[in-house]
């Protein structure tokens, strides 16, 4: 549903483009917003109705396959909601308590959410996240 | 030559080289010991067009993603790759005669020399380089040893920025021109991680562990966006996280007093 909040207890999955990643390391350059971006694009894992970290990971594959240039080195990372924004939240000046929101695209990609209240100059906040990044696989199959 | 010279030329060998293997002519790239640049300027470059004096040589772009390589075949002879260095070239296969290419325009014949620094025949950068421009010079803009690996990463950070947009662009040239000045005003920084922000702009971090973060995103313009991250002297497992803005000339001179270069620098 749109607008619902991710639980704490739940998990995202960001597209990290190969130009994002040096060596196994995902860069704070992966969640970094693009001038004008309201909110960084992420997919909340739960919502996929998978049965296991694999199977949720091989639909990503999946949805990125027919909407993005995928390239060779481009990795997913896996975020827990709960784990990334008390980390902003305790190590930014403002205590600030990013927004993790549930917005479908409808028919392709039902599992879409956005990571709100952040902007396209905070970079101390990407590295922040870049910091909560749980596990990460191949963005292509 | 200094050792240092030597060093910058072989950096720049490595990365023809790769090139090369790049476009599958691994086996036709012969090892040399001493490279250079040819003394006498071409007038005009052309790209798949046949060299009136050698009716049988051809040449063309080694790749999309080397323009600045290109490749010259001898009727059923040998391939050679050379390298644009402004109007120059540099000769980066062996046994290549004098007369093997020359200007269409001028007519004027590559002279290939087998010693001397390139650092007194750099042409001055102006804003309208192109990235790959800028990339072939860090092997003789910088003075640091690791620019093999930087021009490496640099052009597989362009590689997978033009394959990753729809419109082909590449790294912003102004950021990595200005990337590429910060590290020659402090050649004593370490080699950073680079990577590419969404607005194509380059991204450089010196990192030791979590809590030791020295980033500088280099946007468009001469201004920068900073962040650092160092341990809180007097509170044992707290971290200092600060960032900022300001302009590239005086980035130093704000982030020295925090201790980056204890981390960021040799």
């Amino acid at each position: 549903m749109k607008g619902q909040i991710v639980p704490d207890s739940d998990h995202v999955a960001r597209y990290c483009k190969a130009s994002t990643v040096e060596g196994s390391q995902i860069q704070a350059t992966a969640f970094m917003l693009r001038d004008r971006e309201e909110y960084l694009s992420v997919n909340w894992l739960e919502d996929l109705n998978r049965s296991d970290r694999k199977s949720e990971i091989s639909a990503l594959q999946e949805i990125y396959s027919r909407k993005l240039s995928i390239g060779t080195a481009a990795q997913i990372a896996v975020l827990n909601v709960g784990t990334l924004r008390t980390k902003v939240a305790s190590e930014t000046h403002d205590t600030r308590w990013l927004r993790v929101l549930h917005d479908p695209i409808l028919p392709e990609d039902p599992s879409h959410s956005g990571i709100y209240n952040f902007s396209s100059d905070d970079e101390i906040i990407a590295e922040l996240i870049a910091q909560t990044v749980l596990e990460r696989y191949p963005a292509k199959r | 030559m200094t050792e240092e010279a030597r060093e910058q030329l072989f950096g720049q060998y490595l990365t023809a080289k790769k090139a090369v293997a790049a476009y599958g002519l691994s086996e036709e790239f012969e090892e040399e010991q001493n490279i250079g640049v040819a003394a006498n300027s071409l007038a005009a470059w052309a790209t798949d067009t046949r060299i009136e004096h050698q009716s049988n040589t051809h040449i063309r772009t080694v790749s999309r993603d080397y323009l600045p390589f290109i490749c010259a075949t001898a009727g059923a002879g040998k391939t050679y790759i050379f390298v644009r260095y402004g109007t120059d070239l540099l000769k980066t296969s062996a046994n290549l005669r004098a007369t093997l290419v020359t200007s269409g325009a001028a007519a004027t014949p590559m002279m290939a020399v087998q010693s001397g620094s390139m650092a007194t025949q750099q042409p001055p950068t102006t804003d309208d380089q192109t990235v790959e421009e800028i990339i072939w010079r860090v092997g003789t803009t910088l003075t640091v040893k690791y620019t093999a690996k930087l021009t490496a990463r640099l052009i597989e950070l362009q590689r997978a920025v033009q394959e990753e947009e729809p419109d082909a662009r590449g790294i912003t040239s102004n950021s990595l021109q200005h990337f590429i000045e910060f590290l020659k005003a402090y050649p004593k920084l370490k080699y950073p991680t680079i990577s590419i922000t969404p607005e194509r702009n380059i991204y450089a971090s010196w990192k030791a562990g979590s809590d030791r973060l020295f980033s500088v995103h280099f946007l468009h313009d001469a201004n920068i966006r900073f962040v650092v991250f160092r341990p809180n002297d007097r509170h044992p497992g707290k971290t200092v996280r600060l960032s900022g803005a300001a302009t590239l000339d005086v980035l130093m001179n704000i982030v020295e007093p925090l201790g980056v270069l204890s981390w960021a620098a040799e």
